[in-house]
């Protein structure tokens, strides 16, 4: 095991440095400076003052320098200040936002695998019934509707139509959490459901099922000691991507909820370029999904041991 | 539509149909001898048309097409026409969409919409076809050092999400059409480079690849006259399935307010815009919503269905 981590290590880091060396590099040679006021019809700032502000952001230097330099202040989480808050730094400014994202995130999560394994067992127990019907239904339009879409579907129907959730925005009470965990949640359980569904098939119709069947298990008993546990191992490697890209929360959906997470900030530090905080952002989601993926084939070799990672 | 279509008028050549013709044949026709001859794009077209739900999507798409082609004569306005008498008003006869919040009819808005959501989605899917297919059987084909550079692309693009850095390379390169080209080409090739590459890995172990290298037949020729061929069903599979991704990258991006420039009109763009506005003005954001949710259903059924009809073994 600690070899095939090692093994990993090796691939995953270099990874993470070329990454982050190709957007170091991609934000320096971009269009538009960053001494240059952002405002419309600013006044540009005089030579003296752009060679001060330089100097003091250290981008007099050679880029492999500022690159050396940025890479070790990062792994003391800092990040340099914003362009755009010129007076906070990017670990000010994304700090208060990512237990928000990460919030809204693992609540949507938690939804997804809860319902979505549930959905997906049933649809496989009872073949071509009405839970296997609904749970096409909601793989089709999950996987397919755009989260943005899908809030807006919400907020006609639930919020609007049926009056059943008051308006709400923002991050305060858990009233205001409910729209957005579910809309976030619709994608992620609609791939866990169909992903569950057809394992659960596979395991169904396998010999030691039958087996199982033969010597005289009840069906409960059959479904739970020998279908599921093997079932639920394929559905795992998905989680990986999955966690990641849905514990960071969504720009889409805290936009449209306004909700104060990291992707908003994200959206914003985009439209302004402010390219210390994009980096961040980048890095960390890049770190995050690497992790993920490892944390989730460590899980995997433990949890089947069928799969050998020493190889 | 586009890819069976084709595929019907013009047969693939004949390396491509003899191989899994055969094997259908000699399965389906068993027990009846007599029975005509079946290619393998009519034995798909027939599966594919019993599936109702593909005949919803081909439907959906084949409107949305039509509208792409007749926008400029069917839009009852023009996309960015002020009508100052008749700001924000509801759906009404005269607009059966209602207008914006500077009295542009929204009807023609969509329609606009529809003709540039499709023609992101169509012409990048052409161009990324361009790129990923030669590089993945390049790739796929020799192995060694071209192989493994490619793949160490792949895994960096990998390793953060494709649509933020499609975000990220419109943040820097600024909205507009040409950008929104460049930024969804470069991060769309990916899938379908690596999809490509790992048919054409198995492919190059079988035995009528080394059969024809064995009477000598050139690399281009054996790639282009006898892999490509064999590896065409996934790709047109992933290729369907590649044109809703574009159409949600697009309305994402302008939903962000990074894709098209305005005046043009975008679905996506138009959510984004008037979603703050949905408990005073209903319409704005709900129609183009719809729009977005009916083309990648549309996409999502017919994907579905020819998967289906083109492999009937990965039906559960």
């Amino acid at each position: 095991m600690s070899r095939y981590l090692a093994g990993r290590l090796v691939v995953m880091i270099p990874t993470i440095v070329v990454l982050s060396l190709v957007l170091f590099v991609l934000m320096r040679l971009t269009p538009g400076s960053p001494l240059q006021p952002i405002a419309p019809n600013a006044n540009p700032l005089s030579p003296e003052a752009q060679e001060a502000l330089a100097k003091e952001w250290g981008l007099d230097k050679p880029i492999i320098e500022q690159y050396l330099v940025y890479v070790w202040k990062a792994f003391q989480l800092d990040f340099g200040m914003s362009y755009l808050y010129k007076t906070r730094s990017v670990t000010e400014i994304l700090g208060p936002t990512l237990p928000v994202s990460l919030h809204l995130g693992l609540m949507a999560l938690t939804i997804a695998i809860v319902v979505g394994v549930t959905l997906g067992v049933l649809a496989a127990t009872h073949r071509n019934g009405g839970f296997d019907y609904l749970c096409t239904f909601i793989a089709m339009i999950g996987v397919s509707v755009p989260n943005f879409v899908m809030a807006i579907v919400f907020i006609i129907v639930f919020v609007m139509g049926l009056k059943v959730i008051p308006y709400t925005g923002g991050w305060e009470s858990p009233v205001d959490w409910i729209m957005p965990t579910l809309v976030l949640s619709l994608a992620p359980l609609a791939i866990i459901a169909r992903y569950t569904r057809s394992s659960m098939i596979e395991a169904i119709s396998s010999d030691y099922v039958r087996t199982a069947r033969a010597k005289g298990n009840s069906e409960r008993r059959v479904m739970l000691y020998h279908v599921l546990k093997n079932a639920l191992i394929p559905p795992l490697t998905i989680m990986g991507p999955l966690v990641a890209a849905v514990a960071t929360g969504s720009p889409f959906v805290e936009i449209i909820f306004r909700v104060p997470g990291m992707g908003r900030y994200f959206i914003e530090s985009v439209l302004a370029r402010d390219y210390p905080v994009i980096m961040a952002v980048f890095l960390f989601y890049g770190v995050f999904l690497q992790a993920m993926n490892l944390v989730v084939d460590v899980l995997y070799g433990i949890v089947d041991p069928r799969i050998r990672l020493d190889g | 539509m586009s890819m069976v279509g084709t595929s019907q008028d013009s047969p693939p050549p004949a390396a491509a149909v003899a191989a899994p013709a055969l094997d259908v044949g000699s399965v389906e026709g068993g027990g009846q001898p007599i029975r005509r001859h079946r290619s393998l794009w009519g034995d798909a077209w027939r599966r594919l048309i019993r599936n109702k739900l593909a005949m919803c999507g081909l439907f959906g798409i084949t409107l949305l097409l039509f509208l792409t082609i007749t926008a400029s004569w069917i839009m009852p306005y023009d996309y960015d026409y002020q009508n100052f008498g008749n700001i924000a008003e509801p759906p009404s006869a005269e607009f059966p969409l209602g207008t914006d919040l500077v009295g542009r009819d929204m009807l023609s808005r969509m329609i606009y919409g529809a003709r540039v959501s499709m023609s992101v989605a169509l012409i990048s899917q052409v161009v990324v076809l361009m790129i990923a297919i030669p590089l993945g059987a390049i790739a796929g084909y020799y192995g060694g050092w071209t192989d493994t550079f490619l793949m160490r692309i792949v895994d960096i693009f990998y390793a953060i999400p494709q649509l933020l850095l499609a975000i990220l390379i419109m943040g820097v390169l600024g909205r507009g059409l040409e950008n929104l080209f460049i930024a969804i080409i470069l991060t769309s090739w990916l899938t379908l480079a690596r999809q490509t590459r790992a048919q054409m890995l198995s492919l190059r172990e079988k035995d009528f690849v080394l059969a024809s290298r064995a009477i000598g037949a050139s690399a281009s020729r054996i790639i282009i006259r006898h892999m490509l061929p064999n590896a065409l069903t996934p790709i047109v599979v992933a290729v369907t399935f590649g044109i809703p991704q574009i159409i949600f990258a697009e309305a994402a991006l302008s939903f962000i307010g990074v894709g098209i420039n305005p005046p043009m009109p975008s679905w996506g763009q138009m959510v984004g815009e008037y979603q703050q506005y949905l408990r005073s003005n209903w319409h704005l954001a709900t129609f183009p919503a719809l729009a977005i949710a009916f083309t990648m259903l549309s996409f999502t059924f017919l994907g579905d269905g020819l998967r289906d009809a083109l492999d009937p073994r990965t039906r559960d």
